[in-house]
């Protein structure tokens, strides 16, 4: 295990490694995401109480598991940059906020979309609706400053010291829901006491959660490549002005 | 019971309009860094595409 992190810790090597996996990843992906969708759409019953409302549980769940799971990895690799200046740690986090910013917009979007019939109104300022917005917001915070500074390791720098501070948020959007008193529902898959919803709503949840995480791979390899491509083109244009 | 269809369809719709825009994006710039850095040679009058 410690040696392939050490293999792939290689900027050169990662990138082979990422152009001849990241198609599977995306095949794998797709067939998660279209059973997932089937089960979600066709294959589920309707909530006895909410009705058909429910399939939205089937985009928004994974999508909220996928904005906090992206942050906590982004969270990792600045610990890493900072601590160890990895290589690769910079690339990696940038390469992931905005697939992660994606994922809490749609979190976001979808839960208003879900609150509006189910509890009357699109938005409230409640704790865990609120922390989520933040979580936005820092994603956005992540993207900007990046983009922000001249030199890329100055503005890598200072992304990853937002990251590490943001991280403080997670536990506030996790506990939340039992910290306060809420709109939004607590915890019903991922609890101490076990899941407390029906298997039929849990098939669906899963396979689209996995073909969630799986896109976050195939698109973190992705944009890993086309910053990895871009670093290469400006180290040899650089070499290119000195030779001149 | 209302069914309330349109909230499912439109939560649907936007988690796949805004997937399908990210996946786009980030296909379009690494194809644009494999073409720049293919096209990219030594010669000093060699220029690079805007990014």
């Amino acid at each position: 295990m410690s040696n392939t992190f050490n293999f792939l810790a290689n900027p050169s090597r990662f990138r082979i490694f990422a152009k001849n996996v990241y198609p599977y990843l995306l095949v794998i992906m797709s067939i998660f995401i279209i059973i997932g969708l089937w089960f979600g759409l066709f294959n589920s019953p309707p909530d006895y109480q909410q009705g058909e409302t429910v399939r939205i549980m089937y985009v928004h769940v994974p999508a909220a598991w996928m904005a906090l799971m992206v942050y906590l990895s982004m969270t990792i690799m600045s610990l890493f940059s900072l601590v160890w200046r990895h290589p690769l740690a910079d690339i990696l986090s940038k390469s992931s906020a905005p697939i992660g910013a994606a994922f809490t917009l749609i979190a976001l979007v979808t839960g208003s979309v879900w609150g509006k019939p189910t509890w009357g109104t699109w938005w409230v300022w409640d704790a865990r609706l609120t922390s989520v917005f933040i979580l936005f917001l820092i994603y956005m915070g992540h993207i900007a400053l990046v983009k922000a500074f001249e030199d890329e390791f100055k503005g890598a720098r200072a992304a990853a010291i937002l990251t590490l501070f943001g991280a403080f948020n997670l536990p506030i959007i996790k506990f939340s829901v039992d910290w306060w008193n809420t709109l939004h529902q607590p915890a019903s898959v991922i609890k101490l006491d076990g899941p407390s919803i029906h298997v039929d709503m849990m098939i669906p949840l899963i396979l689209m959660a996995v073909g969630f995480l799986f896109f976050y791979f195939s698109f973190l390899l992705i944009n890993v490549q086309t910053e990895l491509n871009q670093r290469k083109l400006k180290k040899l244009f650089i070499k290119k002005l000195n030779l001149n | 019971m209302e069914q309330h269809f349109i909230y499912v369809y439109a939560a649907y719709l936007f988690t796949f309009f805004v997937l399908l825009v990210i996946g786009i994006f980030s296909i379009r710039a690494y194809k644009k860094a494999n073409n720049n850095l293919e096209k990219f040679d030594n010669k000093p009058d060699n220029t690079i595409q805007k990014k």
